[in-house]
């Protein structure tokens, strides 16, 4: 039984009791069944990679635009595995850390949906697939992002955060519906160049948010307060556009096509300035995932050959990191209320493993040595350096700043004191403290003995 | 060799240590935190005495020292571009680390009384074992970019200790303040040892005064210098010197006496070591410590507080240390940063209690603080003493390094008049308060 199959069962199964089941269950059942649809998919992949890929297709290195070819650029079988297997543990994770309640107004058995969609995507054989899927997936996010508006009450606001999403989200599909229309109608009359590509490019980069595409993405990362499944598909998504499309695509390009240089350059220096007036601890991951977004991008377009694994190191540093962040996010606001950070907090006191948590994360994507995040900077400027000198002092000048304002945004959250706050630690339950210790230990374990995570990439 | 291994591991172990205590919910117990520090602590200052002593022994005997290998590890290699985590002990770092190791010792155990039943206890030791890990990288390093990870720990961990305090708002400012210089300075570092680390791929200290490519000649030293200037505060970046003074004593001492504004002062001792330096980034590194020197001793007679007037004279000293490297005066350079963390660690470290030994005993002598101090640093009978061993001492190894020349004997008449300052300025300060 293919691998695909497996999931689609195991999800399908899931989704179906939580719509029959809706109303009647308490949430810790339906907390439950996640665990167990999550161990189960984790294991299906993981033992997978003993078996023939057979089900996955051959390996072909370079990319076709034939929608039912096979096609497989930047992920091969190893790293598809890889990839699935982290996002079913951050799947786990999301689970595990939701709130004592029924999960609110986002539909559980729509959460599966989309899950098994992110996983099908990850290991989707052809482009043709690998487009539905994404067209489903946007569809469903554009649908929850508006109904946790609508359910949270949040009006105006959260109204107009579904609606940048929307159009984005809409302009992106529309885009690859052009291009697949040009390729298959109109290619065989007219003589196109590289348009359709250009076309795929554009609706990839508007899906991970490049520069100057990137509206959408920090109201959107914008922890809801109850959950942070709705973040995560859409980062996890935006990797899958990044690593299958655009990676693969963009360097199929003249080489004096200097604009795919260009944007990820700007976008990297504008976050790094805007993120230094940034005051809001929801916009935290929204920076810090843009930062790292471009910079993935100038890696494939700027390192030549050693570009993707540089990003694919990258991009697992930013879903780990990214988790960690939106689950303190997460946890402050849904758990324990917090509303606004402005000086003087005091969270610190009372959270004292969130507020480490929430600083491990944040120096690993600044690239703090003895996280994972110093071997990406390591490996990107050292690369770098062999290609473009000028790239190491751009880069560590953004890292320089997104370290100082990530730290200062640190100390705005989590020191001082509050007349409303108690001193006393406010200690965590088992299943949050089991999450936030084992993402600093992800963090910090591949961060003190690298060459495991680096070998398995590169080889 | 073992002991050479255990003066980087015992620290290791306890952070590790410390770690496990704190995610196990043992943070307030103040006995298990001490018990586990001090072991680790004086496991790793046996270690590194045992360890200077066989390196006094082979300069006596006469034999060239070789460097001792305390850890030699790939950490990864990606694409021709490896990591090499190498530490290594040889005949310059020795001193740095030995002074880090007693120093750390010193006020660990001054901490646990300064300390005691605070609620930020297991916060201040698990940082300070932090720093103590990151110090000794720094100084043991083998290459510029394992230096650059130590360079980074000792970086943070100032910055969260500046912070200790986090219910006042000026503290916090202070810090990100501190921070904001670290990171500046953070950026010629990290670029001069990646552009290194592309230039001459398999690059150690092992080598010495290499000859930088032409077209690196210039640039990778002056990032050298400017993260030198930044870690030393230097000028122009001395601004966040006497704001990190809002830490805790001890951790103001240990950082900003001892060890990490010296930090800078090594580096460019590397640099200089390592590579043939042009002339001019001398002058540069020269004219540099000149400037912060006389700014340091000017800044140093106006304050109002006796920790900042003591910052600016630290950074008046390193100043000077600045100046004797770009001369090629690195023993010197060495034995005057050993000398001035000592002083400068047991200034900070008594300024907490000077005021009021000053105005309760008519003999400041007679006082309890005085006496504390005085049993647990039986070497240091009083201010006046050390600085006239200290002024002893560098007048005797200026003399020994160059011979009498008019540098020379301005630079002397230099330290000694700041020295001189620095006393007048305490007695003034004893009869306004009587």
């Amino acid at each position: 039984m293919s691998l695909k199959l497996i999931l689609i069962s195991i999800f399908g199964v899931a989704a179906l009791l939580e719509y029959v089941n809706k109303y009647g269950r308490k949430y810790d059942i339906h907390r439950i069944l996640g665990i167990i649809v999550s161990l189960l998919s984790f294991f299906a992949i993981l033992f997978s990679i003993k078996f023939n890929s057979a089900e996955i297709g051959n390996i072909q290195n370079s990319f076709s635009l034939k929608f039912d070819t096979e096609f497989f650029n930047l992920l091969d079988l190893k790293n598809v595995k890889i990839f699935s297997i982290s996002l079913v543990l951050t799947f786990l994770a999301g689970l595990i850390l939701a709130p004592k309640m029924p999960l609110v107004k986002v539909d559980m058995s729509r959460v599966y949906v989309m899950q098994l969609a992110v996983l099908l995507m990850a290991q989707a054989n052809t482009v043709k697939e690998f487009l539905t899927l994404g067209v489903i997936l946007s569809l469903l996010l554009i649908y929850s992002i508006y109904q946790h508006a609508q359910s949270l009450s949040e009006d105006l606001r959260g109204k107009l955060r579904a609606d940048v999403f929307m159009i984005y989200r809409l302009i992106a599909i529309l885009i690859m519906l052009c291009c697949i229309f040009i390729r298959v109608f109109l290619s065989h009359s007219l003589t196109l160049g590289q348009i359709d590509i250009a076309l795929l490019c554009l609706s990839s980069a508007i899906v991970f948010g490049l520069f100057p595409f990137h509206a959408w993405v920090l109201p959107t990362l914008g922890t809801p307060r109850t959950t942070i499944f709705l973040p995560m598909f859409c980062i996890e998504m935006a990797l899958l556009y990044f690593f299958r499309i655009y990676s693969p695509l963009v360097n199929s390009f003249a080489n004096n096509s200097v604009i795919f240089f260009i944007l990820p350059l700007f976008g990297i220096l504008y976050t790094a300035i805007t993120f230094f007036s940034e005051r809001r601890l929801k916009r935290i991951p929204g920076y810090l995932y843009l930062n790292h977004i471009n910079l993935m991008a100038l890696s494939v377009r700027g390192l030549g050959e050693h570009g993707q694994n540089v990003s694919l190191l990258d991009g697992l540093n930013l879903m780990i990191a990214s988790l960690g962040l939106l689950s303190v996010c997460a946890l402050l606001t849904g758990r324990f209320g917090v509303k606004g950070v402005t000086f003087p907090t005091g969270l610190g006191s009372q959270f004292p493993a969130i507020a480490v948590c929430y600083l491990v994360c944040v120096l690993s994507l600044v690239g703090f040595p003895g996280t994972i995040g110093f071997v990406q900077e390591e490996v990107l400027l050292g690369q770098g350096a062999e290609h473009h000198f000028y790239l190491v002092f751009l880069v560590a000048i953004a890292l320089t700043l997104n370290g100082f304002s990530g730290f200062r945004l640190f100390a705005r959250i989590f020191y001082g004191t509050s007349s409303e706050a108690r001193d006393d630690e406010i200690s965590l339950l088992f299943r949050e403290k089991l999450v936030i210790c084992s993402i600093l230990f992800s963090i910090i374990a591949n961060g003190l003995f690298p060459s495991v995570l680096v070998d398995i990439i590169t080889k | 060799m073992i002991f050479a291994k255990l003066i980087f591991f015992a620290p290791f172990c306890t952070l590790i240590l410390l770690s496990i205590i704190g995610l196990t919910g043992q943070r307030t117990n103040e006995k298990i935190i001490k018990t586990i520090v001090e072991i680790g602590q004086v496991i790793s200052l046996i270690s590194v005495l045992f360890v200077a002593g066989r390196f006094a022994i082979d300069y006596i005997v006469g034999t060239n020292f070789s460097s001792l290998v305390v850890l030699n590890k790939d950490l990864f290699t990606f694409a021709g571009h490896s990591l090499n985590f190498c530490l290594k002990l040889d005949e310059i770092s020795i001193w740095f680390v030995m002074l880090s190791v007693l120093l750390s010792n010193i006020v660990g155990v001054f901490s646990e009384n300064y300390l005691h039943r605070d609620s930020g206890f297991f916060r201040f030791f698990f940082l300070i074992t932090l720093f103590l890990n990151g110090i000794l990288i720094l100084f043991m390093a083998n290459n510029f970019q394992v230096l650059f990870i130590g360079w980074e720990v000792v970086g943070i961990t100032s910055a969260l200790l500046i912070s200790f305090f986090t219910i006042r708002r000026e503290t916090v400012d202070n810090a990100l303040h501190a921070f904001w210089a670290y990171r500046v300075s953070d950026i010629g570092l990290l670029c001069a040892s990646i552009i290194l680390s592309a230039l001459l791929p398999h690059y150690s200290f092992d080598n010495r005064y290499e000859i930088l490519p032409p077209v690196a000649e210039y640039y990778i030293p002056l990032l050298f210098l400017l993260s030198a200037m930044g870690k030393s505060a230097q000028f122009p970046f001395s601004s966040w010197l006497p704001r990190a003074m809002e830490g805790p004593t001890s951790s103001s001492a240990i950082f900003y006496g001892g060890l990490s504004i010296h930090a800078g002062a090594y580096l460019l001792l590397r640099t200089c070591i390592e590579f043939q330096v042009p002339i001019f980034v001398e002058f540069l590194i020269a004219l540099v410590g000149l400037i912060s020197c006389l700014y340091g001793t000017l800044l140093s007679q106006v304050q109002s507080d006796v920790k900042s007037a003591l910052a600016y004279a630290s950074l008046a000293q390193v100043g000077i240390m600045f100046i004797e490297i770009s001369l090629g005066w690195y023993n010197l350079a060495i034995y005057h940063c050993l000398g001035h963390a000592f002083l400068r660690t047991y200034q900070i470290l008594k300024s907490a209690s000077i005021i009021h030994e000053f105005i309760e005993y008519e003999d400041a002598h007679q006082s309890p603080a005085y006496k504390i101090q005085t049993s647990f640093l039986p070497l240091f009978v009083s201010q006046k003493t050390i600085s006239k061993i200290f002024s002893l001492a560098f007048d005797l190894a200026l003399r020994a390094a160059s011979g009498p020349s008019r540098l020379v004997i301005f630079l002397e008449h230099l330290s000694l008049s700041m020295q001189k300052y620095e006393e007048n300025w305490l007695n003034k300060v004893s009869k306004l308060v009587r």
